[in-house]
């Protein structure tokens, strides 16, 4: 019996359809994923149907290859151009474009793609190891344990905020308040949309991200001059691949973050989104050069890229257990799934195991493909940057146009993606960071919902937060997390006192976290 | 033997194209469609059964209308911009919306919405799902009037996995504790998936969801069915009785229609309605529709708009007393 | 103030209060519309309510709004002294961004096909590419290629504009 499972999943590893679904899967994937604007969710929703007409032995892996491909892919125009393709690769644009501006853009693509593939294979493997007794874990985490796994990810804010706190504080509010416009689906009261039809669904993340990062990014090279002079130093220093010593340095950045995004995954509602934020913050906290974070550092893009990598094979987690979707890929995957006349769920792993062993064979086969596609892809990919500027950024703004339309069909998108240029371009002229914003603008609308679900799960009582088990495991860690935040800050306070103006910063620390 | 195959292939293609062409004049003389893509926008973001549905609907929309049907996928605002932008559309029958009764029937009514129930005319119905109460085993109650007898003896103390406000479990939930005379606390947790993982978790103690998201979960055993909203037994779950057996007058069915803007004109409405329920006949369209766990309840438009307006009109009753 | 530098500074610094004072403003418009008549989103100050948090975030955003004042008042022109001035040439920015906005906003009634054919030569052009030749390919190959990607390959579709 069990042999026959065995046999079965191996022939569907040995499918050479399969095979070809799973690579033109991933090789689409990444090319999505490094368009703005088309995220994973949208290219596996848009090419979900035409797997109906296929056997689910193809059809389904040809979906894992687009999602697994799209949150690479994603981290390819956040490198080069500073634009992250998907939001998951927000914080890999950080130290990944200061690594290209350098001149290092083929070492910043290899740490990527190494540190994705690393991280999808001990995660997959986890997946296929303790995918149960993880999954009944993460089912207990109700919105109590939720609100505080929140308040410990907006705790990074303090990790990125650069050198002025106080102006990363002010990035973070605002993305906090921009995330409550718009329709609350707890109350249903349309919330500062000041009578304005399109306001009702909120500001689009994706625009506003393309925006801030993106248009402003643009703008930024305009009005830098001498353009010609600056691609000649990166063609000179282009050729520089990452050791190996340099890369077995990075080793507990890469581990480390990698549990914290195969953790955060497996928490339905979770995604990479915000992984790759705590990754990075982590790793920063623990690093022996946090200086070093946001101009250039390997170890910062390592775990912003193994963080938001490791969720994917996670996020399968509560889907195969439990048929619940662990981020809104999956929640199409399950679709696709059903069309197949499998519903993931207890019941898959009882009547088709087969399929399912041949479907994490094929999960981690999928990490030898996307080694041998990005190896491809950075050969050519390095020499992006000496497309000169005249006509690399006239296509990267149509590109950025096109994603945002795409996102909603909504000609409003396109006043949020000017709007967030304009506001990009100023925050990054007065050195405010742009990380906290979206930080904010992430964690917003399910910190609220979640501190607000508690609340009516324990009639109005704050107890709820210390009364569960998770939960006051999870305040500890947060009381301890915010400490050694206040710790750091007072510290770097009085090393720096007398050569910089008083700073408000520790007094302000209790307010925000 | 090469020249005769490109002859073979010549011919093929001018007949093919001889048949298109006039299959396009037929579709010309008589139709009150308009002679440009139809955009058949889906007022939920993607990963839904709403854009599952849409998603193919609009795969195999093209051989029916004879235009290609374009799906706009526009979610947002729990459905009321979609909602708004297609009333605000040019009426000619391009735009239409794929729409359901928490946009259609229910929140324009309580809501301060940017549209307006008129603003639309009903086009078909594609079909319907009632929703089915479950709990989970462990819980002290087991069927539907032992629930109601312990919500009675503990006032507010059974929590419930609500989606968004006045949404579908929300709606039901009200409807239920309405007749019933009893009071429950929901937590709204923004949709189907969160909510059944509450109540996997142990966090809440009921639920009322569409058969796609619970029946998986009935079938396997860790998910109680307690009744099924709808006028009778549901095929799949024969063994389910409905909420009217038990004596609770809950009914809804959470329909998915085709709606166009209110003032496109007689004929183009009903010339849509006779495409659509011919699409819905199409064996392989059937096919697929099956491998989702869905069936169709075809209705034409003026069976379609006489059961929207009862609906409305029972929602009105229920919530504006 | 006679010297190059230090007028660099002081004008940083006047766009730090400015940007100050935007953000106070930011956050009285929230604070107005949650604490104003009739209090529409619900208690403000009860946890439960939809006007709770945001009241919250408002609030601490007007007092580090007020903060971020009150420093670039007391702030000594050697800290901004010390940072190189990197923008050059203010004025193109604000032409390109100017013109990027009205053509992006104009996308409705321009079409994506005339958006796209004047938008990637414009800036082109901006960065100071002038070969009449390269502008008419930029005009013509880009939107051709990406266009085509999004509609034929994705399946999604542009307004066409009011022209077509």
């Amino acid at each position: 019996m069990d042999f026959d499972i065995f046999y079965q999943g191996l022939t569907m590893l040995t499918n050479p359809w399969t095979l070809l679904a799973l690579s033109i899967g991933l090789a689409s994937g990444i090319m999505i994923g490094a368009l703005p604007g088309l995220t994973a969710t949208m290219a596996v929703a848009v090419l979900a149907p035409f797997t109906f007409f296929m056997p689910a032995s193809i059809g389904i892996p040809f979906l894992l290859g687009i999602y697994k491909g799209a949150i690479y892919g994603g981290s390819i125009p956040a490198i080069l151009v500073n634009t992250p393709g998907t939001a998951a690769a927000a914080a890999s644009a950080k130290d990944g474009y200061e690594l290209t501006k350098q001149g290092k853009s083929r070492k910043a693509l290899q740490v990527s793609l190494y540190s994705s593939v690393v991280a999808d294979f001990i995660s997959t493997l986890i997946l296929i190891v303790i995918a149960i007794p993880l999954a009944s874990i993460a089912i207990r985490f109700g919105s109590s344990e939720f609100t505080l796994l929140y308040l410990i990810a907006l705790t990074m804010i303090a990790m990125v905020s650069g050198e002025s706190f106080l102006k990363g504080l002010i990035a973070a509010s605002l993305g906090l308040l921009i995330s409550s416009i718009g329709l609350d689906p707890m109350s249903g009261y349309q919330r500062f949309t000041f009578g304005n039809t399109d306001l009702l669904a909120g500001i689009s993340l994706i625009p506003l991200l393309i925006g801030v990062f993106a248009l402003s990014e643009i703008l930024m090279q305009i009005s830098k001059p001498e353009q010609s002079a600056q691609s000649t130093i990166d063609r000179a220093q282009n050729n520089e691949g990452l050791s190996w010593q340099e890369f077995w340095s990075l080793r507990p950045t890469i581990l480390r973050s990698t549990t914290i995004g195969c953790l955060l995954g497996s928490l339905p509602g979770l995604g990479a989104e915000i992984s790759c934020w705590i990754a990075y913050g982590v790793a920063r906290a623990k690093s022996k050069n946090p200086k070093q974070y946001g101009k250039g550092s390997l170890e910062g893009l390592a775990a912003a890229e193994s963080g938001n990598n490791a969720v994917v094979p996670a996020a399968l987690i509560p889907m195969t257990v439990f048929g619940i979707p662990g981020d809104t890929v999956t929640a199409v995957l399950i679709g696709a799934l059903m069309a197949q006349g499998m519903m993931p769920g207890p019941l898959l792993i009882q009547q088709n195991p087969g399929f399912l062993l041949g479907l994490f064979l094929v999960l981690l086969l999928t990490n030898v493909l996307l080694l041998l596609f990005g190896l491809g892809a950075i050969r050519w990919l390095k020499n992006i940057n000496q497309i000169p500027a005249s006509v690399l950024y006239p296509c990267v703004l149509l590109l950025c146009i096109c994603g945002t339309y795409a996102v909603n069909s909504s000609t409003f998108d396109l006043f949020i993606l000017v709007l967030g240029g304009g506001i990009g371009y100023i925050m990054r002229q007065q050195d405010y960071p742009i990380a906290p914003l979206i930080i904010g603008l992430l964690l917003g609308p399910g910190l609220e919902s979640s501190i607000r679900q508690s609340l009516v799960f324990s009639d109005g009582s704050l107890s709820i937060f210390w009364t569960r088990p998770i939960s006051l495991v999870l305040l500890i860690v947060l009381t301890i997390v915010i400490a050694f935040i206040g710790i750091k800050i007072f510290r770097s306070r009085s090393q720096s006192d007398n050569n910089s103006s008083p700073n408000l910063t520790p007094k302000k620390t209790e307010d925000s976290l | 033997m090469k020249h005769r195959l490109s002859k073979l292939l010549l011919s093929i293609s001018s007949v093919t194209l001889g048949l298109a062409l006039q299959s396009t004049q037929a579709y010309a003389e008589t139709s009150h469609l308009p002679d440009e893509p139809i955009r058949f926008v889906t007022p939920y973001p993607a990963g839904g059964s709403h854009s599952l549905h849409a998603g193919l609907i609009t795969a195999v929309g093209e051989s029916f209308l004879g235009q290609p049907l374009i799906s706009v996928i526009r979610g947002g605002g729990g459905g009321a911009i979609a909602a708004a932008e297609v009333a605000r559309s040019k009426a000619d029958g391009t735009t239409l919306l794929f729409g359901d009764p928490t946009i259609n029937s229910l929140r324009p009514q309580v809501e301060d919405l940017p549209y307006k129930i008129d603003d639309f005319v009903a086009v078909a119905r594609i079909n319907y799902s009632p929703a089915i109460f479950v709990t989970s085993p462990n819980q002290p109650f087991q069927t539907i009037k032992e629930l109601v007898s312990y919500a009675d003896t503990n006032p507010n103390k059974v929590i419930y996995s609500s989606d968004n406000r006045n949404g579908f479990t929300y709606t039901v939930f009200e409807i239920l504790k309405d007749q019933a005379s009893i009071n429950m606390r929901g937590v709204e947790l923004g949709g189907g998936g969160p909510a059944i993982t509450q109540l996997l978790g142990g966090n809440t103690m009921a639920y009322a969801g569409d058969p796609s998201v619970v029946g998986e979960h009935i079938k396997a055993g860790t998910l109680t069915p307690l009744c099924v909203t709808d006028t009778q037994r549901l095929a799949a779950y024969a063994d389910v009785p409905t909420c009217m057996e038990e004596g609770y007058n809950v009914v809804f069915q959470f329909w998915r229609g085709i709606l166009a803007p209110s003032d496109t004109p007689e004929a183009t409405v009903s010339e849509l309605s006779e495409r659509f329920e011919k699409l819905t006949q199409d064996p392989g369209f059937l096919r697929l529709i099956g491998k989702i766990g869905s069936e169709i309840q075809f209705l034409g438009h003026k069976e379609f708009a006489k059961a929207l307006t009862a609906e409305q009109e029972a929602l009105r009753k229920a919530y504006i007393k | 103030m006679n010297n190059p530098f230090s007028y660099k500074a002081y004008k940083r610094q006047v766009i730090g209060g400015v940007i100050a004072v935007f953000v106070i403003c930011v956050a009285a418009i929230f604070l107005f519309n949650i604490h104003g008549y009739n209090t529409p989103y619900g208690a403000p100050w009860d946890i439960g309510s939809a006007a709770f948090f945001p009241g919250l975030i408002a609030l601490l955003l007007a007092v580090l709004g007020i903060f971020s004042l009150i420093s670039q008042w007391q702030k000594n022109d050697k800290t901004a002294q010390a940072k190189p001035v990197v923008n050059k040439s203010p004025s193109k920015v604000v032409i390109s961004y100017c013109f990027i906005t009205l053509i992006t906003l104009a996308l409705p009634w321009l079409g994506i096909w005339l958006t796209a054919m004047i938008i990637v030569p414009a800036l082109s052009l901006c960065f100071g590419e002038r070969r009449w030749k390269m502008l008419l390919l930029l005009s013509v190959l880009p939107p051709f290629i990406i266009i085509h990607l999004f509609e034929d390959v994705m399946g999604i579709y542009f307004p066409t504009g009011v022209f077509f």
